[in-house]
Formats: structure tokens, C-alpha cells, sequence
């Protein structure tokens, strides 16, 4: 069977008034059915452009992006079309990433009624279900987005990402908003609703400690590359890249006893000198 | 009077300005010794930026200190009077925030604002303030000094900004630098040399540091004692060492189970600890204890007395059943 999400030799860069801005440089991977993939880098290294190019929101230089099977990448938006209910993403800013004049039945619903699934009796009552599903109280579904908190806006964003039981979901920094016992609300959420709805996500972070026991396997991306990829644990236990080790000993362990490490300096390159690692 | 402290702040209430109902600090009560470092820690909106602006004397226009002593070298700082908090500001208190930009000026040049904050407090010529600048450029890490000196701060990565609000904080020498997450909005590489520099320009200036954060991982890191708060209470105090190993406070126990812990593998069940429920709104607190609707081991005397804060073992603790649920992880 062929993988779920196969991405191959992808370019993608932007023209600036500063030049050329070469934001993925040729990335490949792939993605089996029910799987988790974290994408951990530091910002500015090409996860959201990486991102929005699978997702068709961003016109791509090269490489081809398959979804199961079939090619999604260079497609119209008409073409897209069918493809779209398949991959559907949840944004970092759970505040700005919704229309704040639609209530919260409406924004789970649209892309219901955008795809025309069922009728509107049976939209409603999926509406309420999801509701449910992720947390939320039914009873709030007439409620306005500023009127929830942000934890409980991230889980009306994968309550809409949810509602066409797409096969993947692309989660953008969706918990670096959030403060760290919300954080960990989320993250449990989308573990437990992986099963429920056998869905796949590619969850972007800047924040390795996240996605040890939550992703399957750990891309690490560096300056519009993947630099190495592996087991969430092995990662961490026997990091291969040097930029991967530059990242693990920058991070604060939450133990005194542990002396502080992060004496590496090699992501100043990219400050000072610019350009390739 | 303790006269061994730097800083002490004595029962700190803030209250928007006109609702003496609402509170935003509750009696806020902790100090800083000459050298230390202080971590304050709490989830967004528990009063760690409000309790550090106040000491600065910079409360936004909204709010208002109702009451609660603070004291600089054991005399009270004149914290309502703007004109004598100019001449702490800067010389004796740096701070830090974590936005370089609410700091810098887009449109004066690096060199002229950290000039600036010298010839504030010194009476020295604009040369001597330049080379001073450059020094300190170069002490805060950042390359060609000489060069950037001359920069607008848009010029400058965000690392390099703070770094650049770092040299300003610390150009007179201050006693004390409250530094409030100054290190959220960059890379954690980055991070870690910001925290560098922190510890070096402590080891060789002797300042204190009042770090706020939210993240135990830098509080573990650089802290000599810790004050955790929630919904504008302190709810425990500890050196490190001891709030690590022995949490007293069933929010503390929370937060520290919800912390990832790097090479760490949990068996089983869910990926992270999580706290349930959330922060209480501030206009809506629940009765008795803040903390009672998200705690595990809330009893009935949680729901009608508030806890008091008091000493238990090496821990100051507001908890009415305070110690060990059971070992963290
Ligand atoms: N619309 C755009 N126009 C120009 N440059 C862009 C645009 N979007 C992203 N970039 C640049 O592409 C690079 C990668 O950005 P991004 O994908 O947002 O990184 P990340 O999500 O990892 O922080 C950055 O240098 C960024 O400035
Ligand atoms: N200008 C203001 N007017 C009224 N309330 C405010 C104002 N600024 C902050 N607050 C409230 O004060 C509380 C504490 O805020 P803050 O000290 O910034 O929290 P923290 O720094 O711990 O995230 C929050 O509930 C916030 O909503
Ligand atoms: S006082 Fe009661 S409700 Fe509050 S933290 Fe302690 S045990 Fe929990
Ligand atoms: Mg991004
Ligand atoms: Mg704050």
C-alpha cells in the first residue's frame, strides 16, 4: 500500500525585496496511515511554508507532494477540490485563526456545508457530537469565540480540522500559545482522538520536549532541510545531526540537579554569517 | 525590618482602579537577597508581570496598588512618585521584558538608546558614553560591536535585541535585574545563551535577578529559590532544590508533572500529565481556595477558608493539605 502523505525533493522560495528567500530546499518524507510525525525546528526554518505547500496554499518551485496514492501538488484549486476534505490543518493562534463574528456551531460546521455532507439536520447533530467529542460543552455551541478560553478555542479549531474526518491533519504550533497544563490538555486530546477518528497528524513545533511520547517518529528541519529523522526516543538518546544535538543541549531540563548545558553556538552561524548550514 | 535583603515586597495588592472587589495580587509577600537569583513562576495572567511592574512602579494606568509595603535596601521605594522611581529605574533596578521592541526605539540607532540610559544617571561626554556603549555591546555577546552600534534595532535578529535590552538593563551596574520571560518569544538556542549571559553578568556584577517564567526547565536551570503563584496568590515558596524534590502544593505537583521531561519515556496511558480544568477569571474567583476546582485533594474546609500562607518544613506553602500525593513521575 502506498504511504499516506509522500512528499519528494519539495522547493519552495520567496522573492523580496531582500533577494531570494530560499525557504524549503528540497525536502522529502513520508507518512503512514494513523501515524504521528512531529517537525521540530527553530523559527524562521521553513515548517509553516513546508506546511502550506502540502496543503495546497502555497505555489511550490518543485518536487511533487502524494496524497494517498495520488498526486495533490500542482493542481488548480477545482482539482483540489476533492483532496481538500482529506487534509486539514490547526493553526498556532487559536485566536486569530477564526472568524470572531461566527459562532461556534457555525465554524465546526462550515466545512460540512462547504463539502455538502449530509443534510442540515444531520450537520447540526455532528456539530454537537464533535463538541462533545473534544471537550466542549454542547450547551456553548451559540457562544462567540472570545468568549472561550484559549485551550478551549484550540479545541473548537480541531473540532472544525475533525469534522470531515479527514485522513491527515497538519497541526501548526498548535499548543505553543498555551500554557504548559493546557498544553498538555491538547496534546492528550489529539492523542486520544488519533484512534477514535484514524487520522494521521503532521504536528509542526519549535519545542522537541513536547513530542517525545506523543509523535511516532521526529523530523528535525534546519534552514529549509531535513536533517535527520528518527524514533522520538532515539532522537533524543543518540541525536546524529550536529544541529540536533545544538538543540537537545539548549534545552532547559527541569532538574536542578542537572547541571545547565548549551554551551554550543552553532545556530549563531545563521545570524552572523547567513546562508547554508 | 530583615536588613539583610534587597528587595522586600509586604503584602502587595493591585486592584483595577476602582474595583475594590476585584484583585489582580492578594497579599503578595516575598524578597530578594543580595546576589541571588529569585524565580517567579505561574501560567499566563497569575500577576508575575503586574507584581514586577509594580515594584517598578510602572502599573498600568487601570490598576493600583491598594495597599502592600516595598522596600529597597530596607527603605520603602517611592513607587507613586515617578520622578524619584526615574533615578532607581535603570540604576539600581534593571528590567527586561519579554518583547525587546517594547523597549527599544525604532527609530533611534542602538548606540544612541543604550547611550542614553548611561547619561541618564552618569555625568560623563557623549565620547566616553560611545566607548562604553561599544563595551558593553561586546560584553552582551554580540558581534562587531563597533558596527551594530550604529544599527536600528530592525536590523537586529530578536536574540540580538534583547541582548541589546540586556546592555541597557545592566549599563549602570544596577543591584537588582528583574528579568520578565525574556527569553519566551526566542529559540531555545538562542535562550540558552541569553541565560548565559545572565549568569555571567551576575557572577561578575553581583546583581540579583527576579526571573519570571512559566517554564520550570529555566527555573530548575537558574534559580536559587523559587515563588510559584497562581490567581494572584503566592501558593509556595521553596529553594529550589527543595521545590524539586519535595513539591508541597498540589499546583506545583501539577506543574510539574505537566513539564516534559526530556529522555523520559512515560509507560503507557497518555502522552503528558495534565492539569484539569482552568485558571479562574479574576472578576470570578471560586470561594475558599483558588486552586479548589482544579485540585485533587480538595476537601469541604477548601471550599469555605482561604489557606493561609505558613511555613512547613523548608517550604512556605498556602495549602490546607499540604506534602506528598505521591512521587512525581
Ligand atoms: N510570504 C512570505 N514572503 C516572504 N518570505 C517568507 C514568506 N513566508 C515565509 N517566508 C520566509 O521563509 C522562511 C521560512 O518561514 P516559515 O515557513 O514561516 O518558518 P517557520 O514556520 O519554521 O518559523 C523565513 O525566512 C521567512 O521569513
Ligand atoms: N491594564 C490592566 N487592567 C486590568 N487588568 C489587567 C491589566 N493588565 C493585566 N491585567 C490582569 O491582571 C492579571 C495578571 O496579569 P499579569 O501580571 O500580566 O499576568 P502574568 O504576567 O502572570 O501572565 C491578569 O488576569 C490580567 O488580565
Ligand atoms: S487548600 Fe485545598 S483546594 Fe487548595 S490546594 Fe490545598 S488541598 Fe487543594
Ligand atoms: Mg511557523
Ligand atoms: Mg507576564
Amino acid at each position: 500500500m502506498s504511504p499516506l502523505l509522500k512528499v519528494s525533493d519539495l522547493h519552495c522560495s520567496f522573492d523580496t525585496t531582500r533577494g531570494k528567500v530560499h525557504a524549503v530546499r528540497g525536502v522529502s518524507f513520508e507518512m503512514q496511515r494513523g501515524e504521528t510525525l512531529a517537525l521540530v525546528g527553530e523559527s524562521g526554518c521553513g515548517k509553516t511554508t513546508l506546511a502550506r505547500c502540502i496543503l495546497g496554499l502555497q505555489k511550490i518551485e518543485s518536487g511533487d507532494v502524494m496524497l494517498d496514492g495520488q498526486t495533490v501538488s500542482g493542481l488548480s484549486r477545482r482539482q483540489l477540490r476533492p483532496h481538500r476534505a482529506a487534509m486539514q490543518c490547526v493553526f498556532q493562534d487559536p485566536f486569530s485563526s477564526l472568524n470572531p463574528r461566527k459562532r461556534v456551531e457555525t465554524l465546526i460546521r462550515e466545512p460540512l456545508d462547504l463539502h455538502g455532507v449530509g443534510t442540515v439536520a444531520e450537520r447540526r447533530k455532528t456539530v454537537l457530537e464533535l463538541m462533545e467529542r473534544v471537550g466542549l460543552r454542547p450547551d456553548w455551541s451559540r457562544r462567540f469565540p472570545h468568549e472561550f478560553s484559549g485551550g478551549q478555542r484550540q479545541r473548537i479549531g480541531i473540532a472544525r480540522a475533525l469534522a470531515l474526518r479527514p485522513k491527515l491533519i497538519i497541526c501548526d504550533e498548535p499548543v505553543s500559545a498555551l500554557d504548559v497544563s493546557v498544553q498538555a490538555q491538547i496534546i492528550n486530546l489529539l492523542y486520544e482522538l488519533q484512534r477514535d477518528f484514524e487520522v494521521s497528524y503532521l504536528f509542526i513545533t519549535h519545542d522537541l520536549t513536547l513530542v517525545e511520547n506523543f509523535a511516532d517518529r521526529v523530523a528535525i528541519m534546519y534552514l529549509g532541510q531535513i536533517v535527520e529523522v528518527g524514533k522520538a526516543g532515539e532522537i533524543w538518546r543518540n541525536p546524529q545531526h550536529e544541529f540536533t544535538r545544538t538543540l537537545i543541549e539548549a534545552i532547559p531540563v527541569a532538574d536542578p540537579n542537572v547541571p545547565m548545558r548549551g554551551t554550543r553556538t552553532f545556530c549563531d552561524a545563521r545570524v552572523t554569517v547567513g546562508g547554508s548550514s | 525590618m530583615n536588613g539583610t535583603n534587597l528587595l522586600d515586597i509586604r503584602d502587595l495588592r493591585v486592584s483595577p482602579r476602582g474595583m475594590t472587589e476585584t484583585a489582580i495580587l492578594r497579599g503578595v509577600t516575598f524578597s530578594v537577597a543580595p546576589g541571588e537569583t529569585l524565580a517567579v513562576v505561574g501560567e499566563s495572567g497569575c500577576g508575575k508581570s503586574m507584581a514586577s511592574l509594580a515594584v517598578m512602579g510602572l502599573l498600568p494606568p487601570g490598576l493600583e496598588r491598594r495597599s502592600g509595603d516595598i522596600l529597597f535596601r530596607g527603605e520603602p521605594l517611592p513607587v507613586d512618585d515617578n520622578t524619584a522611581m526615574r533615578k532607581v529605574r535603570g540604576r539600581r533596578i534593571g528590567m527586561v521584558f519579554q518583547e525587546p521592541m517594547a523597549a527599544l526605539n525604532p527609530v533611534y540607532t542602538i548606540g544612541h538608546q543604550v547611550a542614553e540610559v548611561i547619561l541618564e544617571h552618569e555625568d560623563i561626554s557623549a565620547a566616553e558614553a560611545r566607548l562604553r556603549v561599544v563595551e558593553l555591546l561586546r560584553e552582551v555577546g554580540l558581534p562587531s560591536p563597533d558596527r551594530i552600534i550604529d544599527e536600528y534595532p530592525h536590523r537586529l535578529s530578536g536574540g540580538q535585541r534583547q541582548r541589546v535590552v540586556i546592555a541597557m538593563a545592566l549599563a549602570c551596574k544596577p543591584d537588582l535585574l528583574i528579568a520578565d520571560e525574556p527569553t519566551t518569544a526566542l529559540d531555545v538556542t538562542v535562550q540558552a545563551q541569553i541565560m548565559r549571559l545572565l549568569k555571567r553578568a551576575q557572577n561578575e556584577l553581583g546583581i540579583a535577578i527576579i526571573l519570571i517564567t512559566h517554564n520550570l526547565g529555566l527555573v530548575a536551570q537558574m534559580a536559587d529559590r523559587v515563588v510559584v503563584m497562581y490567581a494572584g496568590h503566592k501558593v509556595e515558596e521553596a529553594s529550589v532544590q527543595t521545590l524539586f524534590a519535595s513539591p508541597q502544593h498540589p499546583y506545583t505537583q501539577g506543574l510539574l508533572r505537566a513539564t516534559p521531561r526530556p529522555g523520559r519515556r512515560r509507560a503507557g496511558g497518555k502522552p503528558l500529565e495534565e492539569i484539569p480544568g482552568m485558571v479562574p477569571a479574576i472578576t470570578d474567583p471560586p470561594s475558599g481556595c483558588r486552586f479548589r476546582p482544579r485540585c485533587p485533594r480538595a476537601t469541604r474546609e477548601c471550599e469555605t477558608v482561604h489557606p493561609a500562607v505558613r511555613q512547613v518544613g523548608d517550604t512556605i506553602v498556602a495549602c490546607h493539605h499540604p506534602g506528598r500525593l505521591e512521587a512525581v513521575q
